[in-house]
């Protein structure tokens, strides 16, 4: 208990304490820039939290560089974009029913009737208290369940079932994200695929390469998954507009009238519908793949049932404002529950955080982040302990901050956003997919990351047009490098068994679970 | 992230047949790996012998297994398809069309032509002062750490990329069109060549 | 420009013969094979900007990482050798990596200089009691399990040389670099380990003792303890940090720019200088030229046998 009081303020300390041990305030500015940033994306449709993820990442570093000193200023403003985002979407969503981000969507329900009415003050009061307080609600899970599921799983899972792990939960992805789970699996496989490019893991030099020795070192990262998971929704919508030669957006909406206050006794009632839709929220955001949006929409309905007036949802009722902004904010602090435990990201903006870890310093997701290992002094070396634990405590505290910025500064800004003037989505598209090319350029390798974000954004156009869901893609993408080392160890320690997956019976039973999915997946593609 | 509208009966049809051709795609994919690409570009075989002489993976092992489970999916994707029960038409797909393949036609070009003028405008900046007598650089090259000549290839090519798609989106293209290219562009220029050290602009970094 | 550099050419002839003759046509582009952030990065970074100071020529340090340099040395080789692309890693990736490689060879590029050099030696936590390798052969013998911790292929190979020729059974753990090895041992995932150099303050902690030295004399930390070759183990491991152009380089620019890098290592003052002395002790490490090509390709033809000799 001691040692966890131990790590806990070494995290806390590390994220105010600089390289040369002085006050460093850079991380909070940076958390603060990213919440103002985030809210403000938030608040322009057609813009995502992680779009402004995405974009920033690349620019972060080059500002930052790569040591481990810059991972916490980056992560800091990444954290802050996430959480920020999940706050803006509502605004636009109450006062002009255009969602700013997609979870936002089912906002409009009740919010902008509401804001119709004359009471849009109090809907975006209730968006923005039940928002923050379902953020923070899956933030405490995430703190306790990340480092009790780790222990865990690194005490009971040896190579074969982690490799097993990871298996079954792309199987459960490609099941439960998008209508057609053979073609996102086979995404997955693909995406898995790609990324062994230019890998190599037994010194016999770089395969895969097309014989180009600029891809010898793996085509990369970042821009890769800008380009899939980004710019080919930014050319999806580009052509939507190309064939849309109807008038342009008319400009924003007149604003309507504010209205009174949320008073605090309103606050107070809202509690327990905050505390279910935090609950689903939470669970769902767990979970890899099932999205926002799912959240939002279970915790809706499941509001309206428990009301005592179902009749008043989808035409302005608080309790429906808040049943979708506690449950949508709640996803993204659960989100990150896979990824510190176990290293498997279960939606984009889980995605950039992977990214940003990966790319930045010494530090990597994983169960072995929650060792405790006990702190001694080496004089002149380094003090041993489990350095990585430290850094995980510190991303709380940011989280933390972010949290305390967004009930702040939050409140504030979202009063403010409706003077905004609308940005236009058809100079705002261009305009990123310019900033995103050169962010490639810049940070990854010249022409090979520029080349590589337009070739990945082309296989991410093509996965979208033929409605086959891209998170599979990017998960495998992501996590390949990994399995195969597991595989490969498993295999080697079995001594060459071609069953060496299923000689452990935990290993067998997830794999027999996604055998299961699977089998469900070609009934249901049968049936469709 | 977007919802696809309703399809009637006839797209239901045409999209049905991407998922024969996905199926029948990634089984030529496969066959393509395993007889052409792997034995050319992959250093060591499925399983290898280490120093010590254990028996261990070696680089083709889990390209094989991974293509291997593709084999199964498309298999399922294509029967899914071709003996559907009765009433279905297998798993639900969309589908790239003539206009599609349009349209990504017309941003490849765009984007293709951006990138030239990225990496020939500098040339051209740097031929033209020589000609006029203003510098008296051996070539682009040497001009690649001086300004303007090092950011005036990505100047034009980012103006024209970000031009060329807000003529897409709006169908148009005015002055305040190209004014916002122009700021977003020397916005770029600023953090990165002015504020930041050591990065490279386009074409810089591939000299 | 080329007017200019004539005339100040053809002035400094007249005024101080020996002054630079060569001067770059615009940048020079110093590809560091390593990753950004890393310690051969930051050594390749505060050179470039030394050399930036001392002669006025635009460095532009870029980082192209893989594989112990060679993913940047396979692209080097195909650029124009006029001394305006250099490319900086350690000896390895020209003297053992090219073994493996079907596009690369010594012969592919113009040796400049070295820099610094390694510490390589055998380590073994102090608990162990183990003080040589005969206490590592006797632990081995009475029954212990030995597991070796290495960073890359070259190194593994020699952990199982030195195994076999104390003749005992060694398992081989793969760690990510230098300090994974050392943080392997130190949490006792291996009981013995190669260290290059960062083992500097572990060693003057007494948390971790040499057992023999991998160059070919004593390293700096542990003057009394022999070398492999002492010990009767042919194998030696010692590497330098080498900037290198592509084969064909004139030899005045090679040696101009060689120069250029003596003056900062030589002088004490020097970022570069200091860094070294703290991250490689005790000294930089300087051959250039002809004794730095030849250097190579020796190593390189020992390497090749060593391998050859392990396979069988």
């Amino acid at each position: 208990m001691d040692l966890l009081f131990q790590y806990i303020g070494l995290g806390i300390s590390s994220v105010f304490q600089g390289p040369e041990g002085g006050l460093w305030l850079l991380p909070v500015g940076m958390v603060l820039i990213g919440v103002l940033i985030g809210i403000i994306i938030g608040a322009v449709p057609g813009m995502s939290g992680p779009f402004a993820m995405a974009i920033a990442l690349p620019i972060l570093v080059s500002i930052f560089g790569y040591g481990n000193e810059a991972l916490y200023p980056v992560l800091g403003c990444l954290l802050g974009i996430m959480k920020g985002a999940t706050v803006g979407g509502a605004v636009p969503a109450i006062l002009f029913r255009t969602p700013g981000t997609p979870d936002a969507f089912l906002t409009t329900l009740d919010g902008y009737p509401m804001a119709q009415k004359g009471l849009g003050r109090k809907a975006i009061q209730t968006a923005h208290f039940s928002s923050v307080l379902g953020d923070n609600f899956s933030d405490l899970v995430l703190f306790i369940a990340a480092p009790a599921i780790a222990l865990a799983v690194e005490r009971i899972l040896g190579l074969p079932e982690k490799s097993a792990l990871i298996i079954l939960s792309l199987c459960f992805m490609a099941a439960v994200v998008g209508q057609a789970p053979l073609k996102g699996l086979l995404g997955g496989l693909l995406g898995m695929f790609v990324s062994l490019i230019g890998s190599s893991m037994s010194g016999n030099g770089p395969r895969l390469t097309f014989g180009l020795p600029e891809l010898g070192n793996g085509l990369p990262l970042t821009s890769a998954v800008l380009g899939v998971l980004v710019i080919s929704e930014v050319l999806v919508s580009i052509e939507d507009m190309r064939n849309d030669r109807s008038s342009q957006a008319e400009g924003p909406a007149k604003r309507p009238e504010m209205g009174p206050r949320l008073t605090w006794g309103e606050r107070a009632r809202m509690l327990p519908a905050i505390l279910r839709g935090a609950s689903i929220g939470t669970v769902i955001g767990a979970l890899p793949g099932i999205g926002t949006t799912t959240a939002a929409t279970l915790s809706y309905d499941s509001a309206r049932r428990a009301s005592k007036h179902p009749e008043e949802f989808g035409k302005g009722t608080p309790e429906g404002v808040v049943a979708t902004e506690s449950a949508n904010s709640a996803v993204s602090g659960a989100n990150l529950i896979p990824v510190m435990s176990l290293g498997i990201p279960g939606n984009s903006a889980a995605v950039f955080i992977i990214l940003a870890v990966e790319t930045i310093g010494d530090f990597a997701f994983g169960p072995q982040v929650f060792q405790f290992t006990p702190i001694r002094e080496v004089e002149g070396f380094d003090t041993i302990m489990n350095a990585g634990l430290v850094t995980a405590f510190g991303m709380f505290t940011m989280m933390v901050i972010a949290n305390v910025w967004n009930w702040t500064l939050g409140g504030m800004l979202m009063g403010l956003l409706g003077h905004l003037v609308k940005i236009p989505k058809s100079i705002i598209l261009p305009v990123i997919l310019t900033v995103s090319l050169t962010a490639a350029y810049t940070q990854d390798g010249g022409y090979l990351g520029l080349l590589t974000a337009a070739i990945f954004s082309l296989i991410g156009y093509g996965l979208r047009r033929l409605d086959v869901s891209i998170l599979p893609f990017v998960i495998g993408f992501l996590l390949a490098p990994t399995l195969e080392g597991l595989v490969r160890g498993a295999f080697t320690a079995s001594g060459g068994d071609p069953f060496f997956l299923l000689k452990s019976p935990i290993a067998l039973g997830m794999l027999a679970v996604s055998a299961f999915l699977l089998i469900r997946m070609v009934r249901q593609a049968r049936r469709a | 992230m977007s919802s696809r509208p309703a399809e009637d009966q006839a797209d239901i049809r045409q999209g049905g047949s991407w998922n024969l051709w996905l199926g029948l795609g990634t089984l030529a994919f496969v066959a393509l790996c395993l007889t052409v690409w792997f034995p050319r570009d992959i250093g060591s075989g499925f399983l290898q012998k280490n120093l010590t002489g254990r028996t261990v993976p070696g680089d083709a092992f889990f390209p094989v297994l991974l293509v291997g489970l593709m084999v199964p999916l498309a298999v399922l994707l294509v029967l899914s398809q071709l003996r559907p029960r009765a009433g279905s038409s297998g798993e639900p797909v969309g589908h790239i069309g003539l206009s599609n393949l349009g349209f990504l036609g017309q941003i490849i070009l765009l984007t293709g032509a951006s990138l030239m003028a990225m990496n020939w405008a500098g040339t051209g900046l740097v031929a033209l002062t020589n000609a006029v007598g203003l510098t008296e650089f051996s070539g682009y090259r040497a001009a690649s750490a001086t300004f303007p000549f090092d950011v005036s290839g990505f100047f034009a090519g980012g103006v024209l990329l970000t031009c060329g798609f807000i003529r897409i989106t709006c169908h148009r293209l005015s002055l305040r069109h190209v004014l916002v290219a122009v700021a977003v562009v020397a916005v770029l220029v600023l953090l990165f060549d002015g504020l930041l050290n050591d990065i490279q602009l386009p074409p810089n970094a591939d000299l | 420009m080329k007017k200019t550099l004539i005339m100040t050419a053809a002035l400094t002839l007249l005024a101080a013969p020996a002054f630079a003759e060569w001067n770059p046509d615009g940048p020079i582009r110093l590809w560091i094979g390593y990753g950004a952030g890393g310690g051969t990065d930051v050594q390749g970074r505060t050179l470039a900007k030394e050399i930036e100071a001392l002669r006025g020529w635009k460095i532009l340090p870029e980082n192209k990482a893989g594989e112990d340099g060679t993913v940047m040395s396979a692209q080097l080789k195909g650029e124009a050798a006029d001394g305006q692309t250099l490319g900086f890693a350690i000896t390895t990736t020209y003297d053992f990596a090219p073994m493996n490689s079907d596009n690369l060879s010594p012969e592919d590029f113009t040796y400049i200089t070295t820099t610094a050099g390694s510490q390589m030696a055998v380590l073994a936590r102090a608990e162990s009691g183990w003080q040589s390798l005969a206490d590592l052969k006797a632990a081995a013998d009475a029954g212990e399990q030995i597991v070796w911790a290495n960073w890359g292929t070259q190194v593994e190979a020699g952990a199982e040389i030195v195994a076999r020729a104390l003749g005992i059974n060694v398992n081989h753990l793969r760690t990510k670099g230098g300090k994974g090895a050392l943080n392997a041992l130190v949490s006792m995932d291996a009981n013995v380990g190669w260290g290059g150099g960062v083992q500097k303050p572990l060693v003057e902690a007494g948390v971790l003792n040499i057992l023999a030295s991998a160059e070919t004399t004593p390293v700096a930390l542990a003057p009394e303890k022999p070398t492999l070759k002492d010990a009767g183990v042919d194998l030696n491991l010692g590497y330098q940090y080498i900037i290198t152009a592509p084969a064909g380089l004139p030899d005045d620019i090679r040696d101009e720019i060689a120069g250029v890098v003596a003056e900062i290592l030589n002088n004490p003052e020097s970022e570069t200088r200091q860094f070294i002395e703290k991250q490689y002790p005790p000294a930089p490490i300087i051959t250039q030229g002809e004794a730095l090509r030849e250097q190579i390709l020796t190593t390189y033809d020992a390497n090749v046998e060593m391998m050859k000799a392990l396979a069988e």
